[in-house]
């Protein structure tokens, strides 16, 4: 009975293939910033984000998005660039997403989706926690949000508002990572060298077993509020050193370092609540990691010492949450509270700071122009010596909305951090930024 | 035996022009008015937006399935700013948006219902399935051989912006063709026209209205096409599964 209807809807696709319609939209963006220091461009890019989507019967949709990007990064070096057209002017295409989605098959209660998607799971608005099963893209650094799609299979079934969804992702994908990220500090090392030259090389088997992640989710709804329930069974999408080795050079003041690096296997519990209290939103996220153990050694056999082994990542479980609310004024203003344990990209029990991510929205002028005065997040490094262990990310923005489908955004990005916060390392970097965006 | 048929029949017709005859009350009136607004069991439209200002025209598109007064589903069709957004309202005031950027369900709290839909002068509330006799106090301001002029109040639990209705009903076929509002401060700042009602598969509806707002002194129109009635819509559609399709 399955194969006879299997066989009818693929014959139905075939034929109506022939005469659907392919819905596009999409978008362009152009995204400029400039570091207030010495005005200088800090990001320059020019997206063209184009999606076609194509439903040829009931049960079959195909979805798809890719971005044209141009990044202003400097590709001309010498006089001979100059005379290739893709050094000026360089540009990028990435396939976002490509993807089936099979509804109602076998039974109708039954949804299949195929191909390079995102699968988004917790209920934060910034940063959740059980959102893992699509990597971190932190090309641009402040765009917190973005992840990577990959190519898995899901299936979901529903019965009126329970669902339980399956999925599996044969390949591992890792993180997109900011330029210029150290997986070590070199001042944690053993021996105090100058570095002359550091190379590293990422281990993964090919094979299935190792590449490989699998997660379910139970959801439903209980006395008016969301629940759900995860678990996702993968690896770290950001690497972590397995073996650091020490080579000598004919200096005898410097070394090289040759590094192996690997994503250690992990396993993610979760749990996400949302709803309301009177006219309060509420949700909250908390997932419980359970990491294998990370060991990190020092191979120190060409000068002679042996090795030292160091754990850099403890299989004891650690938990990172969110607790977030909003609330809608009456005269078109929007707040929205989010706390959290953890950012993206900490990991260890050890490694987690607590942060305050906060947005005030006003809009105004029939909604033309929208105003966030208070907008940003806070570190909390040190809760006891809280003055002495901040971090912040200030940005005030204001958006223009001449047309329904442009708007404008200008805004400032303002970082002050004391030393050892996790935004120190931004502290130099405050910038304004000017955003366009078309949509059609 | 035919003098007692004829008696029978006799007094019928008597007690039907005395039922027919009699006044309505404010109540009755508001109950014919909810009977006249669901008496679909579903219904499916395309609604347009058109909002009219100093001669720029602004337009918003929307696909929107409901079911009873409290199941309704909504998806952006246009503009391309907002196209695949959807947002789903169930009973007990909840209410569900999808952002397809981030491919995210959020709840929304009841607070949401005052805010302006798609920047329109429409609020969530004002495109809410309506039940007047379940929320609101009814009284009659005036009434003619065409239109009875209603006041309503808001009753104790009943959640919204607006401090006091005046409704205006069409005393043939109950259909309201004006609605003023006045905000929780008692200001009339806003009304709404149903300018084209016509009777569609046996069942009414304002395939246009306007809605003006005198404080931001602008007009938008909305305009339903495509509606259909009783197409045995099922409880399933309304769900985050299909929010989220």
């Amino acid at each position: 009975m399955c194969f006879k209807r299997f066989l009818l809807l693929w014959a139905a696709i075939i034929v109506s293939l022939a005469y659907a319609q392919i819905n596009w939209d999409g978008y362009l963006l152009i995204d400029n910033r400039v570091r207030t220091s010495n005005l200088s461009y800090s990001f320059n890019e020019l997206r063209w984000a184009l999606n076609a989507q194509c439903q040829p019967v009931q049960e079959l949709k195909f979805v798809s998005g890719i971005w044209i990007r141009s990044l202003g990064t400097k590709e001309f070096n010498t006089s001979r660039d100059l005379f290739e057209n893709i050094k000026v002017a360089p540009l990028e295409l990435n396939l976002k997403e490509a993807y089936f989605i099979l509804s109602g098959f076998p039974i109708k209660n039954i949804d299949w989706s195929m191909g390079k998607q995102r699968i988004s799971w917790g209920v934060a608005t910034r940063f959740s926690p059980t959102d893992n099963i699509n990597p971190i893209d932190l090309e641009d650094p402040w765009d917190f949000n973005r992840r990577l799609s990959v190519t898995s299979f899901k299936a979901s079934y529903y019965h009126r508002y329970f669902s339980l969804t399956g999925v599996y992702v044969p390949l591992f994908t890792p993180a997109v990572l900011p330029k210029n990220t150290l997986f070590f500090s070199l001042s944690n090392l053993p021996l105090n060298f100058n570095y002359r030259k550091i190379t590293d090389t990422l281990l993964l088997e090919n094979k299935l077993k190792e590449t490989q992640s699998i997660g379910v989710r139970i959801k439903s709804k209980v006395l008016n509020y969301d629940f759900s329930f995860s678990y996702l069974m993968g690896r770290y999408e950001i690497p972590y050193p397995k073996r650091i080795i020490f080579i000598p050079t004919q200096n005898p003041n410097e070394l090289d370092l040759k590094t192996e690096l690997y994503f250690p296997k992990r396993h993610i519990i979760g749990i996400d609540w949302m709803g309301t209290i009177k006219d309060l939103g509420v949700w909250a996220e908390v997932a419980m990691y359970l990491p294998e153990k990370a060991v990190l050694t020092y191979d120190l056999t060409l000068l002679g010492m042996g090795t030292a082994d160091s754990i850099i990542l403890d299989n004891t479980q650690y938990f990172r949450y969110v607790l977030g609310f909003d609330y809608t004024f009456t005269n078109n203003i929007y707040c929205n509270l989010e706390y959290f344990h953890g950012f993206v990209f900490e990991h260890g029990k050890d490694n987690l700071c607590d942060y305050l991510a906060f947005t005030l929205e006003y809009k105004f002028c029939d909604e033309k122009l929208k105003l966030y005065p208070i907008n940003g997040i806070m570190e909390i490094y040190n809760q006891h010596s809280f003055l002495d262990n901040y971090g912040l990310v200030f940005m005030p923005e204001i958006g223009y909305y001449p047309l329904n489908d442009l708007e404008v955004i200008l805004g400032l990005r303002f970082i002050e951090a004391k030393p050892n916060t996790r935004f120190e390392q931004f502290k130099d970097c405050d910038e304004v930024y000017l955003k366009v965006k078309y949509c059609f | 035996m035919r003098f007692i048929l004829n008696s029978i029949l006799g007094i019928l017709v008597i007690i039907n022009f005395t039922l027919q005859g009699k006044e309505l009350d404010a109540d009755e009136i508001l109950r014919r008015v909810d009977a006249c607004l669901n008496a679909p069991e579903d219904q499916q439209m395309r609604m347009k937006l058109v909002i009219e200002e100093q001669g720029r025209i602004d337009s918003s598109e929307v696909f929107i399935i409901q079911k009873g007064a409290e199941k309704r589903l909504g998806k952006f069709l246009a503009p391309a700013s907002k196209r695949g957004i959807g947002f789903l309202c169930l009973p007990q005031n909840i209410t569900y948006v999808y952002l397809p950027a981030y491919k995210k369900v959020r709840r929304v709290a009841s607070q949401l219902k005052n805010s302006k839909f798609a920047g329109t002068d429409f609020t969530y509330e004002d495109l809410e399935a309506k039940k007047y006799s379940l929320g609101w106090q009814a009284r009659i301001l005036k009434k003619d051989s065409s239109f009875y002029h209603l006041e309503l109040t808001p009753k104790k639990n009943t959640v919204t912006f607006y401090s006091k209705l005046v409704v205006v009903v069409d005393t043939q076929n109950f259909y309201p063709v004006v609605t003023e509002y006045y905000d929780r401060t008692g200001r009339f700042y806003k009304k709404m026209t149903a300018t084209k009602i016509e009777k569609i598969s046996g069942f009414w509806i304002s395939k246009e209205s306007i809605v003006e707002d005198f404080l931001a002194k602008r007009k938008t129109r909305m305009i339903l096409e495509d509606i259909k009635f009783n197409t045995k819509i099922s409880d399933d559609k309304f769900t985050e599964r299909y929010l989220t399709q």
